[in-house]
């Protein structure tokens, strides 16, 4: 019975001790390579997390969101040039966030206002397909076949790109 | 002396020794030694017909074993072992050790195989920038509501992210980084959290108060770390904790006031 309970204390301290590993915290210098690496993104996006707080026009808050989505197209263009897939991943899925969650709402709120011949036509207009086209030309610009187009990570997200641009697309 | 040997030989493979071939028999005639030979072997026939037969096997074969090994009878005659090329014997030697690598590697491949991609050779997958998240996140929220209310939550969690990445990083980070945080934790305390407390319904006073307090709360803590960091930080980090401590103490004197229902 003692041999037992030993056993099992042995086993639930081992799967503690592997759970803490593979959660483990990173280190000051680990975060400040991150802060380092992502210094001006996110200053630029804190600066758009302002504005959208202080747009309350829905054309206003799409292009808010269009710039972030700017901003994280640059970001990504340089990932993908350096083959990290982590990287690449990680501001490929922060895209999608922006334009699942902050600009496809807002262009489909303000889509009753823009009809023809009003004065947000053609700014809706512009602002749906310089989007579409960039999420399409950043779908284009990931090599499917290298280790980036072999990582799970960016295989995930290229499929949730392909979702939110076909969302986008369906904006009429 | 080799023709008598050859003879003799072919006398023993006769079906009756004693009544050979023709040619054989004409050379028996003519030689002494194989015609002695022939006698001898005549002699040792009846001797063994004359015998009583053993019952037992092993009695059988004690017995032939001691006619065998007695006298110059050739017990065995030994066949020469030729070696000449043959797919056969190619076949035989190598077709075990062919069929057990064969399976070794079959199994080998059967495993590989059942074992999931991701054991064999695991995608690294590097920790995301936490900061970078959360405020991906609040740039998302902040992308969805109008409410002043929800608003203000929003940038007091982002002030408060901010906050958190200083305090991280703090002890290692040159000044130029901490000042770029501080710069931000300004913007989102005056451009974003102060100017949304102004937004405020200013008809539902009890609303206004809670949520303006709540924010004044978190700004409070943030001067609480920046006075008790100060003390200990790195002399280029001071400045810009001293920068966030200060828009956290004015930001949240503004929202106090806000609250109250006064001016900033």
């Amino acid at each position: 019975m003692r041999l037992v309970l030993t056993l099992c204390v042995g086993i639930v301290l081992a799967a503690w001790a592997d759970a803490q590993q593979a959660g483990s915290t990173l280190t000051a210098a680990e975060r400040l390579k991150q802060l380092q690496s992502n210094r001006t993104l996110v200053g630029q996006l804190v600066q758009h997390g302002v504005t959208l707080a202080n747009a309350n026009e829905p054309l206003k808050r799409a292009e808010e969101c269009r710039r972030a989505m700017g901003d994280l197209s640059i970001a990504l263009n340089g990932a993908i040039d350096a083959q990290d897939p982590n990287r690449v991943a990680e501001l490929g899925d922060h895209l999608t966030a922006i334009v699942d969650r902050g600009l496809i709402p807002n262009l489909k709120d303000a889509l009753p206002d823009a009809t023809p011949g009003s004065p947000t036509y053609e700014q809706f207009q512009t602002l749906h397909k310089s989007s579409s086209d960039e999420m399409q030309r950043l779908q284009n610009s990931v090599p499917q076949l290298d280790a980036l187009g072999r990582s799970s990570q960016v295989k995930a997200m290229l499929a949730n790109w392909s979702k939110t641009r076909e969302e986008l697309a369906n904006i009429r | 002396m080799m023709t008598c040997d050859a003879i003799q030989n072919r006398l023993l493979g006769e079906p009756d020794p004693l009544q050979p071939a023709a040619e054989l028999r004409a050379h028996v005639k003519q030689c002494a030694a194989c015609r002695d030979f022939s006698n001898r072997y005549e002699t040792m026939a009846r001797a063994i017909a004359a015998l009583p037969a053993p019952t037992s096997e092993l009695a059988k074969l004690t017995f032939t074993d001691s006619l065998t090994s007695a006298g110059p009878i050739i017990r065995s005659v030994p066949a020469l072992t030729t070696r000449s090329f043959s797919w056969r014997g190619i076949y035989s030697a190598t077709a075990k050790p062919l069929a057990a690598t064969a399976a070794a590697i079959a199994v080998g491949l059967g495993i590989w195989a059942m074992v999931p991609a991701s054991r064999i050779k695991p995608e690294y997958v590097a920790a995301r920038h936490d900061l970078l998240r959360k405020v991906v996140a609040s740039n998302a929220t902040l992308a969805q509501t109008t409410d002043p209310k929800a608003r203000i939550e929003v940038l007091t969690d982002m002030a408060a992210d901010l906050r958190l990445e200083t305090v991280d990083v703090v002890k290692a980070a040159p000044a130029e980084d901490l000042n770029s945080l501080a710069t931000l934790y300004e913007s989102v305390v005056n451009d974003g959290l102060v100017k949304q407390a102004q937004q405020l319904d200013k008809k539902a006073p009890a609303t206004r108060h809670a949520v303006l307090n709540a924010a004044a709360d978190k700004l409070a803590a943030t001067m609480d770390d920046m006075n008790a960091l100060i003390r200990n930080a790195p002399q280029q980090a001071q400045p810009a904790l001293k920068r966030i401590g200060t828009a956290a103490e004015q930001g949240r004197t503004k929202l106090l006031r806000i609250a109250r229902g006064e001016g900033v």
